[in-house]
């Protein structure tokens, strides 16, 4: 006897089949097995024979009583009988009551979490505690306002890309950061239409960088003091993409949080660039009419349109952090561990998948308790 | 006795039909909880009490731990030693299933037995013949005495066929086919999961059914293959 060629058919789906455990798929791919090949129908129809017989077996009549007598048990007898009768013995003893009360109230306790599906009760437990340990272990969210310091161990302004997106992201949060700090209406229409000269494309990857940069200004604002993005490169940013040079910070910069890193720079810079107040104005100035003059150059987000007025609204941040950058020749410390947006976004998403996965294995298990109107399945 | 009267015994056809009957069944609903009150009563120092349950499961475990040993004697005793082990044990029992819990007891008894035999290695049990005393007791007098005979004689088939089977094997197509447990139930009975559950069954029967083949002369002619 051969068996056809629908190998994937085998003895354990016909037994499943047999005892109604298939899916409709399965069920259906046995059937039209079944009709098409004679010798698969021979397997299942004997298969199906021997279940039967086998179920028909007699039962086996009892030899004798397994009935237990007082001397096979009577060490667990007699301190089962003990202990149960140790309250009638002292029937006056007023605080047995409370601690009667108590041990209710702990085995009532005990019971409760120890009936059920015990796996279900663990995994629900293990799930809450990576929940916890989630929650306590993941970063805060991260801090926009936070000036971006350059990663790179390069200077800035080094390299052709450095001076197309690096700078920029970097002078333009340096100089968000007043903005921020001076959260005032913008007068969108004017920042909507002013748009950078520079493509579209690298718009994003400015926002993505400035925003990874953002987050690690808050660690490294006393090294940013001292490290210097080359002031020609930024003033040559500043003229050919102000806007999105200025726009991409802005665009993760919340509005009020920009005191921090203002505060920051201030204190860094403090020291030693008495001087350097005239200069953000000077770089917003010379920015403006830059923006202004891309305005109708490519469009730009409406994001971006509340940080340009920003920007302009404060200018006198941006020359001390822009001859910062320049006195900066050390490169800036990498960026901390502190997450983007996406980072922080991408923890909450785990805790809430761990939240979600403790509870419903919690209902399960709670489901699977025995209730007092039915407890599972029992054969008579 | 009848044969017939086996069948109401507990071992239904259908594990599907069981399942549905239970559901629904307010007698087995009461008895479940007269079944927590035995309990709590015996854990008090009512020996009375876990006797009511051992009369009512004795059946049950007897027959799973004859099918496992293939012997009255061991059987006896390992089912004896299951009840003092589950009374000994009783603290344990969280609620749940009690019959699953107690039949847990039993095979993991059975399969001691069976481990110390093999140690000694005093019995094979391809050797042991069906105990005849049992099989004649199972009349049922719609049969004619031919049709008795050829009846003992496919059972006895059926019972050497389980016998050659491996413990893991016999254990799960006993529990689910003799005695109709589901899956999950013997999943929890002997301690794995569905899926292996699911494999014994299956490669259980098929040795069976390939030990029935060998021995066709006694089956229906269903059972003989197409290319005799």
């Amino acid at each position: 006897m051969n068996r056809s060629s629908y190998t994937p058919i085998d003895d354990e789906l016909l037994s499943a089949y047999i005892d109604g455990l298939v899916t409709d798929e399965e069920k259906a791919r046995v059937e039209a097995a079944v009709a098409a090949d004679p010798a698969l129908a021979w397997e299942l129809d004997t298969l199906r024979r021997t279940v039967e017989l086998v179920r028909d077996l007699p039962a086996i009549p009892l030899p004798r009583s397994f009935a237990l007598r007082e001397e096979q048990v009577a060490d667990v007898l007699a301190r089962r009988r003990a202990h149960s009768a140790a309250p009638a013995v002292r029937p006056t003893r007023q605080a047995s009551q409370p601690t009667g009360a108590r041990d209710g109230l702990w085995q009532a306790m005990l019971n409760f979490f120890n009936s059920g599906n015990l796996v279900l009760r663990n995994a629900a437990a293990v799930a809450a505690l990576f929940l916890v340990i989630v929650a306590a272990v993941a970063p805060s969210a991260p801090l926009a306002t936070q000036t971006a310091v350059r990663p790179e161990t390069e200077p800035i302004g080094t390299t052709p890309e450095a001076q197309a997106l690096g700078e920029e992201p970097t002078v333009a949060a340096l100089e968000a950061a007043p903005a921020a700090a001076a959260p005032q209406p913008a007068p969108v229409t004017e920042a909507a239409v002013a748009s950078p000269p520079a493509p579209a494309e690298e718009a994003p990857a400015a926002v993505e960088r400035s925003a990874v940069m953002r987050s690690a200004a808050a660690d490294s604002t006393a090294a940013f003091a001292a490290k210097a993005p080359v002031t020609g490169e930024v003033e040559s940013s500043i003229d050919t993409g102000p806007v999105s040079m200025l726009a991409v910070p802005a665009v993760v910069s919340p509005v009020g949080e920009a005191p921090a890193p203002l505060t920051g720079l201030d204190a860094a810079s403090g020291a030693g660039e008495p001087e350097g107040a005239a200069e953000p104005s000077t770089a917003v100035e010379t920015g403006a009419p830059s923006v202004e003059s891309a305005a109708t150059a490519a469009p730009v987000s409406d994001e971006s349109a509340t940080p340009v007025a920003e920007i302009a609204s404060a200018p006198d941040v941006a020359p001390v952090q822009k001859e910062e950058i320049v006195a900066a020749e050390t490169p800036v410390a990498p960026a901390p561990q502190a997450l983007s947006a996406s980072g922080w976004s991408i923890w909450r998403l785990i805790q809430a998948a761990l939240g979600v996965l403790a509870l419903l294995l919690a209902f399960l298990w709670l489901r699977s308790r025995p209730s007092a109107s039915a407890s599972g399945r029992t054969r008579a | 006795m009848r044969v017939c009267q086996f069948r109401h015994f507990g071992f239904p056809h259908s594990i599907r039909s069981m399942a549905e009957i239970v559901k629904s069944d307010p007698e087995i609903i009461q008895a479940t909880m007269d079944q927590d009150q035995l309990i709590e009563r015996s854990l008090r120092g009512d020996l009375d009490a876990f006797n009511h349950l051992i009369l009512k499961y004795q059946n049950l475990a007897y027959s799973v731990a004859y099918r496992l040993l293939s012997d009255t004697e061991a059987a006896a005793d390992a089912v004896q030693d299951s009840f003092i082990k589950a009374y000994r044990a009783l603290e344990s029992f969280r609620g749940g299933n009690f019959k699953s819990w107690l039949m847990r007891i039993v095979t993991n008894t059975c399969y001691d037995a069976l481990r110390v035999r093999k140690r000694r290695r005093t019995d094979s049990l391809d050797d042991l013949p069906v105990e005849e005393e049992f099989v004649t007791q199972l009349i049922d007098s719609r049969e004619s005495p031919d049709q008795f005979v050829e009846r003992q004689e496919l059972n006895g088939l059926i019972e050497d066929a389980i016998c050659s089977l491996p413990e893991d094997q016999r254990t799960a197509i006993v529990l689910c086919d003799v005695h109709g447990y589901a899956y999950d139930e013997i999943a929890e009975i002997t301690g794995v999961a569905m899926g292996t559950v699911k494999s014994r069954i299956s490669r259980a029967r098929g040795r069976v059914r390939g030990y029935l083949v060998q021995h066709s002369e006694l089956l229906p002619a269903a059972f003989r293959p197409n290319s005799e």
